[in-house]
């Protein structure tokens, strides 16, 4: 049987051979991925750790030779064994114990497939009982009984390369400017350790070393920029060479003023211009615009958010009047860290629209507007129009099922009703009254319609796609009577739109600075509480001002540069070389600044910075040395370079040592970029990045998600992760803490009154059900699918994340959910599931995924408590493998956080030690695992003991030869 | 003709300082008489190979034709290209020798060797992909060496397994054994990849000074390699790899190959306005601009390979936007366990994405390169991984193409391979079709499929 893997030729390589076999079992949906202990829910880990501290059972190979193997032989030998084995597989390699725990991949499965009776299949001869178990036994014992001290490596891992998250920090603490570079580095794909920062992924291509190259070309325009002070702290300044995302122009006026320009004719819907901001603190900006109206009369508004995916939050902001530059004031709060502003035109209150009312936010529910006098006729019995632009934005309970309702009857009406209504409100469409926007007839779809389109489909939270099809569908009586007016008629609109339109004032805008004017009132005074420090440099980061001045200064420059870039010591040939490339740029005729803007770049994709390279490769294992392991200490908990005192200490080779690696843990844990560690690692071992991404519940319900609610979730858990860790509390705390970070926002999903605004703050919970992780919106939203909860994700989440047992994958003709559960009103997914369970294939592991899975059904699929869903009322109730009956979340996690801490202990320390070492655990780092845990168990749980065994634990200090 | 405003203009209030060269300097360099000589010598059209895939297979019911040979009946899925029917070929029976319901199958679609740990190197390893061995052939005079091209984020997907890594499920191609190539789903970075190298006022001087960048760069990877472990040299081979084609790109755009081809009728100057910046929200848009922004690479001929992932394996894709789509597409419409409503939604999420193609396809056929159309001149590939998302199954693959590949591929209809051929066959016979001399595929003891 061809399988291709030996067959490919160019690669000469070893290897893991059975992953094949893994994942050859019937239904290896994940085979390829499977994780460590085939442990059922229960039982595993008091097991595994006595385990551990047995000495290697002599008796045992003599078990594995007499009695496994020949069992092995007897039974699976007929289809795996020898040459064209099954699935390309062939047991009859592993000949010994020492062929056994090192492949463990396979050997879970075996055992797995052993226990649950899926193999030998039906039509073969299976065991008996009493040898069923002493397979399972001596497998077990194979696998367990195990030296792990002395068969221990710290693993040889291949160069790492930065990520785009640590390039962007790197370049942040090195130069003190915060470059965006998402947009020009792609998004690097998780390796096989689940972590981006894998050296597995770090795959380079000409594509990403083009794009390295402009994210270079980026950084040293920036840091440039920084150096000639053209750009204030905080604010932006449109410069000449700017283009706006919508076609917006950049105009100038006199000689040196240049500034974009919006104009009344494009409507007002792309009118906006997007930037991010960095912004050192938290508190009330005051914001100044330098701008001025393009027409004779008052010119239209301008607008200002702070992260605004559509225009829900727009505040009304400024009237810019008069055609000469002044400057506009008003204010902002705004957290600190990075903001997306935005800013842009608005047509603001048109004056020649005397006798409509001051527009007002256009909210539903809120409306202060009487409902469009249509035709209610067209609306289901007892509903009226009125009632539909009432109803909420689905953010509570009592929302959502009336727009459930609703929708079922009226749907395309409601749209409809809206759409009118957005219609004159934003357009001022009136029956028999044309305004300049939508010109007497001389409106255009494109502008005019399809933008009230966009608006309308934001606003419900739909596709445009389905506002054109209702439109089509039900073509909205105002066109159709627009089309029977004269073309007399019509041309005399055109005419009088001409004139209004000559009439209302664009806008010019030149400049946009935000003055930090001091903390507000009852907000938090901790700044990172209530930050999204994320993209905020080091405080020891320098503050641009220090490039060369001249020719002269280069070689200075560069002696103090390319050390922190290259993150080690570097010779005096090494900078000559940069020092010559700066010189052949001069002689070729650039600038000196055009010279260090390419010497800049050249540093930035030179493979010392992109690359982590440690040293010459050791022969047998040797300690780390002091820089690389300055590198891997940053890089884990900052995402960034080694500070200077990091630095300077490998500089003094006294770094390798575990008290004065202690200390600069506790160090930088203490700094001001803990909260990258966290929201880092939260990100991506909870897997949260999807969320308001490609994981968007649906939005016909749920109008009211935005990216903003998405963040917020992320949010909570990071910051209650970095809290955790820095004032050291015990990591059982993700599993049943009291208290959590809310915003206004996220309280209101929770339903937990008197958080307001939007600053994220430490609040207490009362509901035992809140707090920990799975209290969390971001996890159990993470854990659903779109339209529904997932009892089976969220069941598997606990097994595998929270108690980091292994499950193996579904079988291949089974989707990830019974059909009908959660869909039909007479069936419940409680009830699917437990008809599924009666199935023999399924229910090995269904037993231990469903109970947990549904103890956490009072929450729906975005968080939010409920006691009901479609089927009637939830029954949270569940039995867990190991007997314990709970009643639901807050039962649930009581038991986890008392019964399964160690469980949980460990499988967090394996996956941050994972995420330390960039790379997937292997047999060999399991003497290191159980090393850190029994030293975070003697110590109470604390987070910082789990952080420091880590970075002093024998893989992360040393390295392996090949 | 000139625009006022500068490439780099455009780019700077996004971000993005680089010294690009003026819009319409982005065309320059096929048409008539931008190189000199061009006209003087025929050249003749380029042969084109592309994959529209997608990861989640297609309903069988909906996508399996009646009859075999040029006497075949078009099915549901398949009815888009009724306009293209004489350059249609469907193959069955193809299948590949994979296991796992999803990723593994998907490396296996192009490389025929299913990606698996390789635990020396400690990556996943498959084998060079066909696409890449035609770029071989086929890239080497065109500024891009190939394109892929994607529309979810690689790590998008929900998998069961804490640390299960879903992003080798989010390309085809491999440009060695251990090299994915990620596709863009940006559309305005494709756009820039693809043209942001071109000719123009400053980039002579700007493609020196990277040049001399790139030259200082590989010195010092050059010492690190020296004293490397051999993981090290793989990884920094990689990127000397990476430099060494950023060169030729950049040699390419500089100066370009005498007798290039020139498009007969070149795209429009509007053709070329850059995509705004950011990722669509809307799945249909987002495609549509994946697909024209392909079509123009191809046309163009800046470059002649394209792979294009409509869904990744394991998506979270959501089709609610189609009429009658409710479930999710992965974990709802493609399990369908058999039930209509879902067989049926099923089915329409793949209609759509042969409307898709259909739409790509007949793009190519509108233009003329004198000895037949551009889509004439390609092999455009459309189908998935599984054959029915249900099972999971991986024989009789759903596989369509489209095109005659310059006269080397004689569309045959419906075309009934033997049961189990494997897919390393239809990829010897791609080869062949694109005049590559080779007598296996990837080791794997392939044989050319008959009758095509």
């Amino acid at each position: 049987m061809k399988t291709g893997v030996e067959n490919a030729p160019e690669k000469a390589v070893v290897r893991d051979q059975p992953v094949g076999f893994v994942a050859s079992f019937p239904g290896a949906v994940y085979g390829e991925f499977m994780r460590r202990r085939p442990f059922p829910f229960g039982i595993a880990s008091a097991w595994l750790f006595a385990s551990l501290s047995l000495s290697v059972a002599t008796a045992g190979e003599a078990t594995f030779r007499d009695e496994v193997a020949p069992l092995l032989r007897q039974y699976c030998g007929e289809c795996h064994q020898g040459e064209g084995a099954e699935a390309a597989i062939d047991l009859s390699v592993y000949r010994s114990r020492e062929d056994v725990y090192p492949n463990r991949r396979v050997w879970r499965r075996v055992r797995e497939v052993i226990e649950s009776g899926a193999m030998p299949p039906e039509s073969m001869p299976g065991p008996t009982e009493e040898e069923r178990a002493a397979l399972l036994a001596g497998i077990d014992s194979a696998m367990h009984d195990v030296d792990w001290e002395a068969v221990r490596s710290p693993g040889s891992a291949a160069l790492a390369r930065l990520t785009r998250e640590e390039y962007r920090f790197t370049v942040a603490d090195l130069f003190g400017v915060t470059v965006d570079v998402a947009d020009v580095l792609a998004e690097d794909p998780e390796g096989l350790s689940g972590f981006a920062n894998d050296r597995s992924s770090m795959v380079m291509t000409a594509a990403r070393l083009e794009s390295t190259l402009n994210a270079a070309t980026r950084v040293a325009d920036a840091v440039i920029d920084a150096h000639a002070g053209a750009v204030s702290p905080i604010g932006y300044e449109v410069e000449t060479g700017e283009h706006a995302s919508f076609g917006q122009k950049v105009t100038r006026r006199g000689d040196d003023v240049v500034g974009w320009t919006f104009s009344p004719a494009l409507g007002r819907k792309y009118q906006s211009v997007r930037k991010a901001i960095d912004f050192p603190r938290t508190g009330t900006y005051s914001v100044r615009v330098r701008a001025a109206s393009t027409g004779p009369g008052p010119s239209a508004g301008m607008w200002i958010a702070a992260d605004s995916v559509n225009d829900a939050s727009r505040e009304p902001g400024v009237l810019v009047e008069g055609k000469a530059l002044a400057e506009y004031e008003t204010e902002m709060f705004l957290t600190a860290g990075r903001h997306d502003i935005l800013f842009g035109y608005d047509f603001y209150r048109p004056p020649w629209l005397p006798d409509v009312p001051d527009r007002p936010q256009m909210k539903l529910g809120q409306s202060t507007f009487d409902p469009p006098p249509y035709d209610e006729s067209l609306l289901p019995d007892g509903v009226t129009y009125r009632e539909l632009l009432a109803v909420g934005d689905g953010s509570t309970q009592d929302d959502e099922s009336r727009i459930r309702e609703l929708m079922a009857t009226a749907n395309r009406i409601y749209y409809r009703a809206v759409l009118d209504r957005l219609l004159r409100d934003r357009f001022h469409f009136e029956r028999g009254y044309l305004p300049v926007f939508v010109g007497g007839l001389g409106y255009d779809y494109q502008t005019h319609v399809v933008p009230a389109f966009e608006e309308l489909a934001e606003l419900l939270g739909v596709s445009r796609k389905d506002v054109e099809r209702v439109w089509r569908d039900h073509e909205t009586p105002l066109f159709r009577e627009l089309e029977t007016f004269s073309e007399k008629q019509r041309q005399a609109w055109r005419e009088q739109d001409e004139s209004r339109k000559s009439s209302v004032g664009g806008l010019f805008v030149d400049r946009i600075e935000f003055r930090f004017a001091g903390k507000p009132n009852g907000e938090t005074g901790d700044r990172r509480d209530d930050a999204s420090p994320l993209d905020s440099p080091r405080n020891d980061s320098p503050r641009s001002g220090a490039l060369p001045a001249g020719r002269g200064d280069v070689d200075g420059y560069l002696s103090a540069l390319l050390p922190k870039a290259f993150r080690r010591p570097v010779s005096e040939e090494e900078r000559e070389r940069y020092r010559d490339f700066y010189r052949r740029e001069r002689d070729a005729g650039g600038s000196h600044v055009e010279a260090v803007r390419r010497l800049l770049v050249a540093v930035l994709v030179s493979p010392g910075f992109l690359y982590r390279h440690e040293g010459d490769p050791p022969v047998g294992v040797e300690p780390l040395g002091d820089h690389a392991l300055a590198s891997r200490l940053s890089y884990w908990l900052t995402a960034s370079m080694p500070d200077d005192v990091l630095l300077a200490a490998a500089g003094r080779g006294v770094l390798n040592d575990p008290d004065q690696i202690g200390r600069h843990v506790e160090r930088i844990l203490d700094g001001d970029t803990s909260y990258r560690l966290a929201a880092r690692f939260t990100t991506e071992w909870l897997k949260l990045s999807g969320i308001g991404r490609e994981k968007e519940p649906d939005k016909e319900l749920f109008r009211f998600f935005s990216w903003h609610l998405a963040e917020d979730m992320r949010r909570e858990v990071a910051l209650t992760f970095d809290r955790m860790v820095r004032e050291d509390r015990p990591i059982i705390e993700l599993l049943n803490g009291d208290e959590t970070y809310l915003n206004e926002r996220l309280a209101r999903l929770y339903g937990i009154e008197g958080v307001a605004g939007d600053a994220m703050r430490p609040v207490r919970v009362e509901d035992p059900s809140r707090g920990g992780l799975l209290g969390t919106a971001a996890v159990l939203t993470t854990t659903s699918l779109a339209t529904r909860t997932s009892p089976v994700r969220r069941g598997a989440f606990v097994v595998e994340t929270v108690l980091g047992n292994e499950l193996p994958p579904p079988p291949p003709d089974v989707g990830d959910l019974p059909e009908e559960a959660g869909q039909s009103e007479s069936v419940s997914v409680r009830r699917a599931l437990e008809a599924h369970r009666d199935n023999v294939r399924c229910a090995g592991c269904h037993n231990k995924i469903d109970p947990p899975g549904f103890a956490l059904e009072h929450f729906d699929w975005i968080g939010r408590r409920r006691s009901r869903d479609p089927a009637g009322p939830i029954d949270a109730s569940a039995r867990l493998p190991d007997g314990t009956e709970v009643g639901g979340v807050a039962e649930l996690k009581a038991y986890l956080a008392e019964n399964r801490k160690d469980d949980f202990t460990r499988a967090l320390t394996e996956r941050m030690l994972a995420h330390a070492l960039g790379r997937e655990l292997d047999y060999f780092d399991e003497h290191a695992i159980g090393q850190i845990v029994s030293a975070v168990r003697r110590d109470g749980y604390r987070a910082r003991t789990l952080i420091r065994e880590i970075a002093t634990s024998y893989p992360f200090r040393y390295r392996a030869g090949e | 003709m000139h625009r006022a405003i500068a490439r780099r203009t455009l780019l700077k209030g996004l971000g993005v300082a680089l010294p690009l060269p003026f819009l319409e300097a982005m065309s320059p360099t096929f048409r008539a008489g931008a190189v000199a000589g061009a006209a003087e010598e025929a050249v003749t059209p380029p042969r084109r190979y592309v994959w529209l895939y997608q990861s989640c297979g297609f309903y069988p019911g909906s996508w399996d034709p009646k009859g075999s040979g040029q006497n075949f009946e078009l099915s549901r899925t398949l009815e888009p290209f009724a306009p293209l029917r004489d350059r249609l070929t469907v193959f069955r029976n193809l299948r590949t020798h994979a296991y796992g319901n999803h990723i593994g199958k998907c490396t296996a679609l192009l490389t025929g060797v299913q990606a698996e740990r390789d635990r020396e190197l400690g990556v996943f390893a498959s084998a060079k992909s066909i696409d890449q061995q035609l770029a071989d052939h086929l890239g080497h005079d065109t500024p891009i060496r190939s394109l892929q091209l994607g529309i979810e984020h690689p790590g998008q997907g929900y998998c069961s397994g804490a640390n299960s890594p879903v992003s080798y499920g989010a390309t085809l191609s491999w440009n060695t054994p251990t090299t994915m190539l990620m596709p863009e789903i940006d559309p305005r970075g494709a756009f820039d990849r693809l043209f942001g190298r071109a000719a123009g006022p400053g980039a002579a001087e700007r493609n020196r000074w990277q040049g001399s960048v790139l030259d200082l760069v590989s010195e010092q990877a050059g010492a690190i390699r020296r004293r490397g472990s051999s993981l090290d040299r793989h990884k920094i081979d990689e990127y000397l790899h990476s430099v060494r084609s950023v060169e030729r790109d950049i040699r390419r755009a500089t100066d370009p190959v005498a007798n290039r081809w020139q498009p007969p009728s070149p795209p429009e100057e509007s053709e070329f306005d850059a995509p705004p910046p950011g990722i669509p929200k809307d799945r249909a848009e987002h495609v549509r601009m994946m697909l024209d922004l392909a079509v123009l690479a191809l046309w163009t001929d800046t470059t002649r390979v394209v792979t294009m992932v409509y869904v990744n394996s394991l998506s979270e894709a959501n089709f609610s936007f189609l009429d009658g789509v409710t479930e999710p597409f992965h974990a709802g419409l493609s399990h369908h366990a058999s039930r209509p409503d879902r067989v049926e939604g099923y089915s329409r999420v793949n209609e759509w994405h042969a409307r898709q193609s259909a739409y790509f396809m007949k793009r190519l056929d509108a233009i003329d390169e004198g000895n037949g159309s551009a889509l004439d001149n390609s092999v455009v590939f459309f189908g998935s991984s599984l054959k029915d998302g249900d099972p999971h199954s991986n024989v009789d693959l759903p596989i369509a193409c489209v095109g005659r590949a310059g006269g080397g591929l004689k569309p045959a209809g419906h075309v009934i391979c033997p049961e189990d051929t494997p897919i390393g066959d239809l990829h010897l016979s791609t080869l062949g079709w694109f005049g590559v001399d080779a007598d296996d595929f990837n080791g794997l003891g392939a044989k050319r499929i008959e009758g095509v």
